[in-house]
């Protein structure tokens, strides 16, 4: 396969199947380790408190919606990658797609920590404690450096 | 086949009363009113990055639908 010329390379569909990628990922990393082995909190544990095996057991079905639809976000940045590297004017960067998989998750923690931990309070980072704030900032600013990170990698090798 | 439906005979019951007492308590606590706004919610994040991830995947070709006519005839 021969490879397109420089000037016509086009590294959105690369970026796009990485962000996916990150963002399922991302969303499964939240939901194994802050959910599952570290029980900080649940998807609806700020509006329902999984203080008796019922109300546990209601909180356990809507994270299990949350993993599926996080599987499917997963799903589709597969077919992407794939359909993106059977294109010939699509560079085999794995810098860019590593860039793409850190903008991904970056994008999942801001994106889901604005809008469930602050806009919805649907849940907090750690809910057992009466100051929520410093634990979402803190899952808001570890968002951040991945998606300064992740724009960093994709930028550079822009300019390889 | 025999060494199958041994299993499920030995299995199945024992997943349907795993939670005998507290399962239509469970059921009635997921299947409220506010089902459909709790599944919103739920998916409303995953739902912004999808939408996302899509509109980067097809970038150029947007670019070329939202171009002005002059624009793309110079492709």
């Amino acid at each position: 396969m021969q490879s397109a010329p420089t000037s016509r390379l086009h590294r959105t569909p690369l970026v796009a199947a990485g962000i996916l990628l990150g963002a399922g990922l991302g969303g499964f990393v939240d939901g194994i380790v802050l959910h599952q082995i570290l029980q900080w909190h649940n998807m609806l544990s700020g509006q329902l408190p999984p203080d008796t095996l019922v109300r546990a057991k209601v909180n356990m079905y809507w994270d299990g919606l949350f993993h599926a639809a996080v599987w499917v976000l997963t799903v589709v940045g597969l077919a992407m990658l794939w359909a993106a590297s059977g294109r010939p004017d699509v560079p085999h960067s794995g810098r860019t797609l590593l860039g793409g998989l850190l903008l991904g998750w970056g994008l999942f923690n801001v994106i889901e920590g604005v809008i469930d931990h602050e806009l919805l309070g649907l849940h907090h980072v750690y809910e057992y404690t009466p100051n929520h704030l410093p634990a979402d900032l803190g899952f808001l600013a570890f968002g951040l450096g991945l998606l300064l990170a992740g724009a960093a990698l994709v930028r550079a090798e822009r300019r390889h | 086949m025999r060494l199958l439906s041994c299993l499920l005979s030995c299995l199945l019951p024992s997943l349907a009363t795993a939670c005998p007492w507290c399962r239509p308590r469970v059921q009635a606590g997921i299947y409220t009113p506010a089902y459909s706004a709790n599944l919103l919610l739920v998916l409303l994040p995953v739902a912004v990055l999808l939408a996302l991830g899509v509109g980067v995947f097809y970038w150029d070709k947007l670019q070329l639908y939202f171009a002005p006519a002059h624009a793309v005839r110079s492709y």
